[in-house]
């Protein structure tokens, strides 16, 4: 479990947790970063990250990714409703 | 006659007002960024014998109330209860924008989801069940393609069957029995409360819960609170918020499958696209080279057409002023066709620049540029955010300044907002190029060029100081959305390129004409003297403010065409075309201009120099009291970018004389 602002790029991630204060959390959440998502990482730049969650690309500062947790995903676990979907 | 009203909903960037022009026929500007539909829109159409008032909500990810647009968008809904809530959905990205969906249904509103962009959700091999969406919602589902008006009758069929079912079922999404216990809960306390009745009950009790302030508040002033207050003080609120959106997305996530046999997630191409175009190192010179190939296009395309304009208005003038008599001939010769004329020349490089920015706004470009440009703007005391509005300022700083409106925090704003003017504005190209044109000749591209990236670093400097010195502190922090690539289509860019370049036009054909007039007046009055000479009222405002720009290289004539330029930036070049009494000789305005041995490439560098910083036009300047609500900030605004542009044209013009430019 790391903050998504330190994940490694172009690894499939699961979101694990958001730990920020309610409007943070929520804002986050209405935008795709809710526990289960998945989510990767495009690209790093020194500032702010390029995610990829559920196929919706975000720019967004290394700031808020710190207060997403994920992990890196494995397959095999994968939540059964999401399996067909995500893997084309 | 039946009449319904309807209100459209959905995520930014889904063709929500591709889909309204659609429905309305009403032109507006179509764009890539978040939250560009800030005003209220309304149109009115007739379909079937109903009459349908159709209002454009702003574009949200959610109705959490999080921001001022959900805000509106839900108290629309709310307080107007329109007949019909049409959900504008992505198609190539059901499952975000079915979380809206969701919320929508809670809300209690008879709803219509329309799958937008359905055509590309077939071309990337997406199988969408609409039936299945239809049963697992409730609600009609129709397919649409907002761009080609594909599917706008079956949407509207499907809104007027809707609206005469009446109240109804609307699915609902169960939150499992911890969480709907406490909502039942606290339905029965706010029951009794009637001023709170407006509001749907189960939404409005599960709003409580979660603790969303807005509509806290609302109950805080109701005669409930104490008792709701009581209950929820028992309640984790931060607990059941995520709760309940984990339950959203678990039943959106178990439906998916079922709707959508084979979505795609489209990261494989432009992922890799993405890789290059926003990389780290390569990011920043692609975008550089991008902007400069447009400018380079404009230029280089736009000249065989101005030259055509220039020719056909200089014919009209003189044979005006050659066949009316005295005065007459003056004020329509020189007046009116030399100073419509030296604006309408300009159509061609603005119109061009509008359809490349447009084809890169709509490509999905413009968005990446501002997350390459955040690191960047970081440094300099901006926000990532702060660079949409930076970009928009290359077309008008009106629409820029109302732009920043997407950023959350106060002062991040209020730097942008000051800042943004520094932007070269199209009112400002007309200047450059025929400035440019005469006096740098085939060099004209890369100084027109060179004055972007001025005003670029001014803004940008100008940030650092202000983020320094007068709002310490850091850039809030910031998400942005990239919305996919998309081939851009040549109509839709054609559009955009003519709402923009319209505005200009209709600015050229009052704002402008008027200013022109008036310059023409000052310039022929007293009467008897000769026409803009320095005799003329005109003259005698130039010579009294011209000890000011002596220093800058300027002359009385350029100092009326400044003063001038305050109305619109644009008047500058008009002005001019009247002081160097264009129509009235052979001469066209920049022949004159080569003439006159005050212009030197030098002073000509000074005046747009000048030009690009000096105070915003009257419009502008309205629009920032507007937005910032302070003379203060006004004001600083007008007399921080005259006294710079003093400064930087006197090192331009005195530099240059020391160097030896002369």
């Amino acid at each position: 479990m790391i903050p998504l602002s330190m994940a490694p790029i172009d690894l499939k991630l699961v979101v694990k947790g958001i730990h920020a204060g309610r409007g943070m959390e929520r804002r986050l959440s209405d935008m795709g970063f809710v526990k289960g998502a998945e989510a990767i990482i495009i690209d790093v730049h020194h500032r702010s990250i390029m995610v990829e969650v559920n196929g919706c690309r975000y720019g967004i500062c290394r700031g808020m990714a710190n207060k997403i947790i994920v992990e890196e995903s494995d397959d095999m676990d994968e939540k059964t409703g999401n399996s067909d979907n995500k893997e084309r | 006659m039946k009449k319904i009203t309807v209100a459209l909903a959905g995520n930014p960037n889904v063709g929500k007002t591709s889909l309204f022009n659609a429905l309305t026929g009403a032109k507006q500007k179509v764009g890539n960024w978040p939250g560009v539909t800030v005003e209220k829109k309304v149109g009115k159409i007739e379909h079937k014998g109903v009459d349908i008032t159709l209002v454009d909500l702003p574009g949200t990810y959610s109705l959490s109330a999080y921001s001022e647009d959900e805000i509106i968008a839900r108290d629309f809904i709310i307080d107007e209860k329109p007949d019909i809530v049409v959900h504008i959905v992505d198609s190539t990205n059901l499952e975000r924008n079915f979380y809206l969906t969701s919320q929508l249904l809670e809300l209690g509103c008879p709803l219509v989801i329309a799958l937008n962009m359905s055509d590309m959700a077939d071309a990337q091999g997406d199988k969408i069940d609409e039936h299945m969406i239809s049963e697992y919602f409730e609600v009609p589902v129709v397919r649409t393609v907002a761009s080609e008006k594909k599917g706008i009758q079956k949407l509207l069929d499907a809104i007027i069957g809707e609206s005469s079912l009446g109240p109804h079922h609307e699915h609902e999404i169960s939150y499992g029995k911890k969480v709907e216990d406490k909502i039942r809960v606290l339905e029965e306390i706010l029951h009794h409360d009637k001023s709170l009745s407006k509001y749907p009950s189960r939404w409005f009790a599960a709003r409580i819960l979660e603790g969303d302030a807005n509509a806290l508040s609302k109950v805080e002033k109701s005669s409930v609170w104490k008792k709701a207050d009581d209950f929820l003080k028992n309640c984790d609120s931060d607990i059941y918020e995520a709760e309940m959106a984990d339950k959203r997305y678990e039943f959106i996530g178990a439906m998916m499958p079922q709707v959508c046999s084979k979505c795609a997630t489209n990261l494989s191409v432009s992922g890799m696209v993405d890789k290059v175009m926003t990389n780290k190192y390569l990011g920043i010179p692609i975008f550089l080279a991008l902007m400069w190939a447009a400018f380079e296009l404009t230029f280089t395309f736009s000249v065989p057409f101005m030259d055509l304009i220039d020719f056909v208005f200089v014919s009209l003038a003189e044979s005006a002023s050659a066949s009316l008599p005295g005065m007459w001939g003056s004020l329509i010769g020189d007046g009116i066709i030399g100073g419509l004329g030296a604006v309408l020349i300009f159509v061609p490089p603005i119109f061009l620049l509008f359809l490349l920015l447009s084809l890169l706004e709509d490509s999905g470009y413009l968005a990446r540029a501002a997350f390459i440009m955040d690191r960047l703007m970081y440094k300099l005391g901006l926000h990532g955010k702060s660079f949409i509005p930076l970009l928009m300022g290359f077309g008008c700083s009106v629409p820029a300044v109302m732009a920043t409106r997407t950023i959350e925090d106060k002062k991040d704003r209020l730097i942008t907002i000051l800042v943004t003017p520094f932007m070269s504005c199209g009112a400002r190209l007309p200047v450059y190029i025929i400035l440019a044109g005469v006096f740098f000749g085939r060099d004209a591209g890369t100084v027109i060029f060179g004055l972007y990236v001025l005003g670029i670093v001014i803004a940008i400097l100008s940030a650092l100081l202000f983020r320094k010195v007068l709002f310490k502190g850091e850039p809030a922090p910031f998400i942005l959305e990239l919305p996919p690539y998309r081939m851009p289509g040549i109509k839709t860019a054609l559009l955009h390129m003519w709402e923009r370049g319209a505005m200009y036009l209709k600015k050229a054909g009052t704002v402008i004409l008027l200013g022109a007039l008036i310059v023409w007046f000052l310039a022929s009055f007293p009467e008897g003297i000769e026409y803009g000479s320095e005799a003329s009222y005109a003259g005698s405002m130039g010579k009294f403010f011209e000890p000011i720009f002596t220093p800058l290289g300027f002359d009385w004539k350029i100092v009326v065409a400044l003063l001038f330029g305050f109305i619109a930036k644009e008047i500058v070049v008009g002005a001019l075309g009247v002081l160097y009494g264009v129509g009235e000789s052979e001469e066209s305005l920049s022949e004159s201009l080569q003439a006159d041995p005050v212009f030197t490439p030098l002073s000509a560098l000074g005046v747009m120099v000048f030009t690009l910083v000096y105070v915003p036009c009257v419009a502008t300047v309205a629009v920032i009291k507007k937005e910032t609500g302070s003379w203060k900030w006004t004001l600083f605004s007008v007399f921080y970018s005259t006294g710079l542009a003093w400064l930087l044209a006197f090192i331009v013009f005195q530099g240059g004389k020391l160097l030896g430019f002369a």
